[in-house]
């Protein structure tokens, strides 16, 4: 029996094709296809992320009006988001109100999460080895270890043999993490393209084809 | 009009009737020739399909028919004043099959009688108590029944059996216990002829039988001086043969009572061989049968159909009662015969009730999973307690801790404006940036990406803030652009940061300019890279952009002198090189990255062809490229700080993993020792 | 289409996806009646079915983040790989009276997760369980959505939470929230700091490309697996290459 290919993914495959061709093969018809389809795909992507935000407004509205827990901060959200946007339209996103709003509200926050970031992976650090202790996490530790003091002088002293261009630090960084990162990226990669090849045959439809 | 006599409750019903008005049983026989001597002329009959010598026969039994129940109404007199329930009890006892009532009806009408007192004392004997009854006839019945079973059954009790050591079938052992299946067992065996005997000589064989097992059941003790052995079969036979008239010139040539030319040629009483051996072998079987029979019949036992009644209290249901359809036919034109079919069908013979168990079994496995299940359902209802958590646990207070003593570290050196710590030597990747920068002319389009988030600002700002710095001081035509949706406005804010703390003035559109945000990820990136013009039109705040002078001979991105990317992510910063860099023929690329991106980044400066060429990394890049800078930003301010920050967080990190993995050895060690005690 | 417009043609990559495409149509039609054989165990994801088994029964929720990366650059590929998670998950736990919830950092992870969720539900003939509110939009910005993500941790009873997608070092704090509110934390990234921090914080972490096997050990479908062994053999291929190459590098052939 003749199975029926919907729609969505017959574009899905054709567009891929068309695209991936168009990246090994330099041919005038296939780059300016290519190229017509990357415009689309841009708009659609910028599209895509107003849509997150309404569905961000959605979600914490419905928190709000169903006066689920914690509601109150879905209603802060809500207001500042409103607030935000209007400030950008009105004035623009140039403008001093928006910029002010941006360095007095939004940096500070997510710079204190960084802090608050630095004081929990010190404390994962320091858990680590009680929750799994073998030859890796004891690895793993004393890299850290290496690359923390190597980075900055151990109390106004560099120590020779770890700090300085020739010193361990940057021996680390600049071969077996380099290595390591590589070896990696090429089964990163490899996992991508088995990844990319499956939505280009339609075996994995990620968009309810 | 006349009367019928009932073959199972021997009370008198009209003629008329087919079915016995007491209880119910057929009067009047579906199949086959037979019809009460009341009404039927011996001799009458149908006669087509019936043979001389049957119709003898049927003369002879009408006769003794008559006489039978004749017989059985004189004894039934006695039993008028009997209780209503033990007729009920007769109603009910409709189980007993039709070949059984009427072979107990046949060996009365051939002549057997008893003497009430004989009646009496066969009332208590054996399992088919009669006592309970209360009705000679039913007595009579029951006699005529065993005196026909005798010599091929024993109904006795368990405990009575003989112990020649002779083998006890298993329905026959079930009579002393009062089992109705043993009960029924016995009814069957008792209907069951070994071999293949003639018709004839099967009933001159019960002749034999009943004449002989009359005389055994007259008064319990004397069945202990029967000498059985005087009843085996091939005895009987010869004895029934001698008694039986002759009939054989009666035989007729044809089937299926042709006799074969061995036994046409043999004299009357003289058995076959074959007949032979089929009847000692039942002989054998029918002796230890007669003495078990003989050996349950002790006073004050129920009868079989009131055995049956009674409630077992046993787990195992018992069978039901098969009726044995392999009887030999004692009367009509049949008799004698094996296997004949039932007169009435087998659906009007009421089956004797299964006996079921009144009690419900469980095992001991089922006992115990459902005194679980009981407790399962009995603890819903209970509501289980609520375990008070500890409001401070010490992972908090160790949190706290490190917080504390991070930001005192980190604080105080900030807040007394501390700079004794050394700022780093420039390394090749720096200086080599610092030489880039150093070649770019005045006015001269360099594309500034910043492309990290608010949260990484405190070290991306610190590592490239003096990169900014020294393109403002080379008068370099800034063209900000972002891929990330917060990059335009941290654009914004890097060049107000690097304005206010090194004095420069960049305000307008003459000195920078802002493309905004560039969607699409690599994608989008790539159609930058290959017509900026067409993916940028307007700035950020809506100006036309490409209309500034620096900016009006840019098609390309391959157009300005450099392009400088900052960013936090290693991803961006592969992204920039993998899908701008090939489109950029002569011109350089710089990356100012975060230290977390510098294994990822490092092989594209390092590689030939070189990819990169300048690569600042970290607060640590940044404080080295100010290093080599006439005057310091932020690294500078940044340094003393981040320097016992890390010092710090090496000691603490070291301490607490020390600490924490003896404690976790300790106490495994611990629940170890107190698991082997 | 003649041979010089072909000039600057990139013919050895098109013929590294052509062999790994044909690589994977073979295995994915000759393995269709094979059981599936993992080269070797990931404790990662027997964990993970116990888990989802358990959660069944203890009426909790499973939680999937996504991640903030988008599909249209290379951290797309981890995305889908997080949709086919919530696609597993969604299956196995539609006897729940908790469904799954998803969050994401990106607006089209969000609308791709909500339309997984719908599609599977819609298969399975549970339509009337799902609520758009089940694939959420936690923050545009990477702090943002750790923010957005943490109250989850403290609001909802999770059994589990798997982090399938783009992270960077953020997922700190949302392991951190996990490892608070006793949640069984399994976290795979595409991103190596993120890989190196979830090394460090979370119980059950996925280094390398072990998160690209999902598919193959949740038996997602035939495809999966022989994209999986397409994989292995390709990563031999370019050990060898990468070796070979060194080695004639270093003797000067190159």
């Amino acid at each position: 029996m003749r199975q029926k290919i919907p729609i969505s993914v017959s574009i899905v495959i054709g567009v891929g094709i068309i695209v991936l061709l168009g990246y090994f093969i330099k041919f005038p018809v296939l780059a300016v296809m290519q190229q017509i389809l990357l415009q689309w795909a841009l708009t659609l992507a910028a599209v895509a992320l107003l849509v997150g935000a309404i569905n961000l407004l959605n979600v914490h509205f419905r928190r709000v009006s169903g006066r689920q827990k914690n509601s109150s901060y879905s209603l802060i959200l809500i207001l500042s988001l409103l607030f935000t946007f209007a400030l950008g339209a009105l004035f623009g996103p140039k403008s001093a109100w928006s910029l002010w709003v941006f360095n007095h509200i939004q940096v500070p926050v997510e710079s204190s999460l960084m802090g608050l970031l630095a004081v929990v992976l010190a404390f994962a650090s320091v858990r680590m080895l009680r929750r799994q202790l073998n030859l890796f996490s004891l690895v793993f530790l004393a890299t850290a270890l290496v690359m923390l003091l190597g980075a900055a002088p151990v109390l106004g002293i560099e120590i020779p043999g770890l700090h300085g261009p020739d010193g361990l630090r940057a021996l680390i960084a600049q071969v077996p993490a380099v290595a390591g990162a590589r070896g990696i990226l090429i089964g990163i990669g490899l996992g991508t393209i088995a990844t990319g090849l499956r939505v280009l045959m339609g075996a994995d439809r990620p968009y309810g084809g | 009009m006349g009367e019928i006599r009932c073959p199972m409750c021997g009370k008198p019903n009209p003629d008329e009737l087919d079915v016995c008005q007491y209880c119910e049983a057929r009067l009047k026989p579906l199949i086959g020739p037979f019809e009460p001597a009341d009404t039927h002329e011996p001799g009458e009959g149908k006669g087509d399909s019936v043979t001389d010598w049957l119709d003898s026969l049927r003369e002879h039994e009408g006769g003794e028919l008559f006489e039978a129940e004749e017989e059985i109404s004189e004894g039934e007199e006695g039993a008028d004043e009997s209780p209503e329930w033990p007729a009920e009890v007769a109603s009910e006892e409709a189980g007993i099959p039709d070949w059984l009532a009427g072979l107990g009806k046949s060996l009365q009408e051939e002549g057997e009688t008893l003497p009430e007192a004989e009646v009496g004392a066969e009332q208590d004997a054996g399992p088919f108590r009669m006592g309970d009854l209360g009705e000679a006839e039913k007595a009579g019945e029951e006699q005529d029944f065993w005196t026909a079973i005798a010599p091929q059954e024993e109904s006795e009790p368990a405990e009575q059996l003989p112990s020649s050591g002779e083998e006890i079938p298993d329905w026959l052992q079930g009579f002393g216990e009062s089992e109705p299946a043993a009960q029924v067992e016995s009814d069957q065996v008792a209907q069951t002829e070994p071999g293949e005997v003639p018709d004839w000589l099967a009933e001159l064989e019960e002749t034999a039988g009943l004449e002989t097992s009359t005389d055994a059941l007259e008064v319990e003790p004397e069945l202990e001086e029967i000498d059985w052995e005087a009843l085996q079969p091939d005895q009987v036979d010869l004895e029934a043969e001698q008694e039986s008239p002759p009939v054989s010139e009666d035989l007729p040539a044809a089937a299926p009572f042709t006799l074969d030319e061995e036994e046409a040629g043999l004299e009357i009483g003289e058995m076959p061989e074959w007949l032979a051996e089929v009847s000692e072998e039942s002989s054998a079987e029918e002796a230890p049968l007669l003495e078990e029979v003989d050996a349950s019949l002790t006073p004050a036992e129920l009868p079989g159909w009131l055995e049956a009644m009674r409630p077992v209290e046993t787990a195992a249901p018992v069978a039901p009662f098969i009726e044995e359809s392999e009887g030999i036919e004692s009367r009509g034109p049949l008799a004698g015969l094996r296997g004949v079919l039932p007169i009435e069908p087998e659906i009007t013979h009421l089956e004797k009730p299964t006996a079921y168990a009144i009690k419900l079994q469980i095992s001991d496995n089922e006992r115990e999973h459902a005194s679980l299940f009981e407790e399962l359902v009995l603890k819903e209802g209970v509501p289980a307690p609520v375990e008070k958590g500890i409001a401070i646990s010490p992972q908090n207070i160790l949190r706290v801790v490190i917080f504390l003593l991070l930001f005192l570290a980190v604080g105080w050196p900030i807040y007394i404006g501390s700079q004794s710590v050394d700022l780093p030597l420039p390394s090749r990747e720096v200086n080599q940036t610092s030489q880039l920068i150093d070649s770019v002319m005045v006015s001269e389009p360099v594309l500034l990406a910043v492309d990290y988030e608010p949260g990484f600002s405190g070290e991306m700002d610190a590592a490239s803030a003096s990169i900014v710095d020294h393109l403002m001081i080379r008068g370099a035509y800034l063209a900000l652009v972002s891929t990330t949706p917060t990059g335009p406005a941290q654009a914004e804010r890097l060049i107000k940061t690097v304005n206010n703390t090194a004095g420069h003035a960049y305000l307008d559109a003459s000195q920078y300019a802002n493309f905004g945000y560039v969607s699409g990820g690599p994608a989008g990136l790539l159609s930058f890279a290959q017509a900026p013009r067409g993916v940028i039109r307007y700035g950020l705040n809506g100006e036309p952009v490409w209309e500034a002078a620096p900016l009006a001979d840019i098609q390309t991105l391959a157009d300005f002198a450099y392009i400088v990317v900052i960013t936090d992510r290693p991803e961006t910063a592969r992204v920039w090189i993998e899908q701008v860099q090939p489109t950029l023929r002569d011109t350089e690329m710089i990356l100012v990255v975060s230290a977390q991106a510098e294994p990822l980044v490092r092989p594209y400066y390092e590689g030939l062809p070189q990819q990169v060429g300048g690569l600042v990394t970290g607060v640590a890049g940044g404080a080295a490229y100010e290093n080599g800078m006439p005057r310091t930003i932020l690294a500078r301010k940044y340094w003393d700080a981040f320097s016992y920050g890390l010092t710090l967080a090496v000691i603490f990190i070291l301490a607490g993993s020390i600490f924490n993995t003896l404690a976790g050895i300790l106490a495994k060690r611990k629940y170890t020792f107190k698991d082997q005690k | 289409m003649s041979l010089e417009n072909l000039a600057g043609s990139d013919i050895a990559g098109l013929l590294f996806v052509l062999v790994f495409l044909g690589l994977m149509i073979s295995f994915a039609l000759s393995g269709r009646k094979r059981a599936f054989q993992p080269s070797r165990e990931i404790p990662a994801f027997d964990r993970l079915q116990r888990v989802i088994g358990l959660a069944v029964e203890a009426g909790k929720r499973l939680h999937l983040t996504l991640g903030r990366g988008g599909i249209t650059g290379l951290e797309g590929a981890s995305a889908v790989i997080g949709l086919t998670i919530l696609e597993r998950f969604a299956r196995v736990a539609s006897v729940s009276d908790r469904p799954p919830v998803a969050t994401s950092g990106d607006g089209t992870l969000a609308i791709l997760s909500q339309d997984t969720l719908r599609k599977t539900f819609k298969t399975i003939g549970a339509e009337g369980q799902y609520d758009p509110a089940f694939g959420q939009l936690s923050g545009l910005t990477p702090m943002g959505y750790a923010a957005g993500t943490m109250p989850l941790f403290y609001d909802e009873p999770l059994a589990a939470t798997v982090f399938a997608g783009h992270f960077g070092s953020e997922v700190a704090l949302l392991t951190d929230a996990a490892g608070q509110n006793d949640v069984l934390a399994l976290a795979g990234s595409d991103s190596l700091p993120a890989q190196a921090v979830m090394y460090a914080t979370a119980e059950q972490p996925l280094i390398g490309e072990e998160l690209y096997a999902a598919g193959a050990y949740l038996k997602a479908g035939p495809m999966h697996l022989a994209s999986l062994r397409a994989q292995d053999i390709l990563r031999w291929v370019l050990v060898l290459a990468i070796i070979i190459g060194a080695g004639l590098k270093l003797l000067g052939f190159l």
